[in-house]
């Protein structure tokens, strides 16, 4: 995508991506209540698809990487029916921190933090 | 040529309706499986662009439900994938689907010449 094009979509972008951040945040306390909640990990599974496929589009590959992460996690749980761990919870916690701060950044400077921390966190799981 | 854009992200619909309707496209949208099959029934589109992961009616299910309809299923449909999709894809095409394009990577000229190829030999 040129310059033009990437400049005419941010702010569409932010207005989406925020909107799949702050719901993969309320179905995470949603978890945190009920590890087994169908309606949470599918809410996730799905805001972490878009955002993913957005993000790439955009040129954000880093939160694009994150997301390709929770979704390939998160795939086999929904289609399981199983029951969400406390270090995945504690993983989407901090995403969603890091996720936010990252929103801010694109929207100020037009990049991405260092997110290679986080990455590598879901790599591990 | 009448397009329908089946897709729950508003990102996407945005731009990839915005994109086909500069080339002169009509361009009809619905945000989920059940909203595009009744669409599918009222606006007899050219071709249909599908996303394949959305809530209620996913992909899969919009598919089988328009094989299973005579005038429904001559409709061709294009289904959006992204990375980490490819068995998805595989099984889109089982269901019916004609191709596949990448949302990720957007290519506006591989887009418009599938959409127009496809509609035209409906």
């Amino acid at each position: 995508m040129t310059d033009i094009d990437l400049s005419s979509y941010k702010a569409l972008y932010l207005q989406t991506a925020r909107q799949y951040v702050s719901d993969i945040r309320q179905a995470v306390e949603a978890l945190k209540l009920n590890p087994s909640d169908d309606s949470a990990i599918t809410k996730i599974y799905i805001s972490a698809h878009s955002l993913k496929s957005q993000s790439i589009m955009m040129g954000f590959t880093q939160i694009g990487q994150v997301c390709m992460l929770i979704e390939a996690k998160f795939k086999p749980l929904r289609e399981q029916q199983s029951t969400v761990s406390p270090a995945i919870i504690a993983a989407l916690n901090d995403t969603v921190t890091v996720a936010t701060v990252t929103m801010d950044s694109i929207e100020k400077d037009n990049k991405e933090q260092d997110l290679s921390s986080i990455i590598s966190t879901w790599g591990q799981l | 040529m009448k397009v329908l854009l089946i897709e729950d992200d508003t990102f996407f619909r945005e731009f990839y309706s915005s994109k086909l309707q500069q080339t002169g496209m009509e361009v009809e949208m619905a945000a989920d499986g059940e909203e595009g099959l009744a669409k599918v029934a009222k606006v007899k589109p050219d071709v249909i662009l599908l996303d394949i992961i959305m809530p209620k009616k996913d992909g899969f299910e919009v598919l089988q439900s328009l094989s299973e309809s005579p005038s429904l299923k001559k409709i061709p449909v294009i289904v959006f994938s992204t990375l980490g999709q490819d068995s998805d894809v595989e099984k889109a095409k089982k269901l019916g689907a004609v191709d596949y394009i990448n949302k990720s990577f957007f290519d506006f000229d591989k887009l418009k010449s599938k959409v127009v190829a496809f509609g035209k030999g409906k």
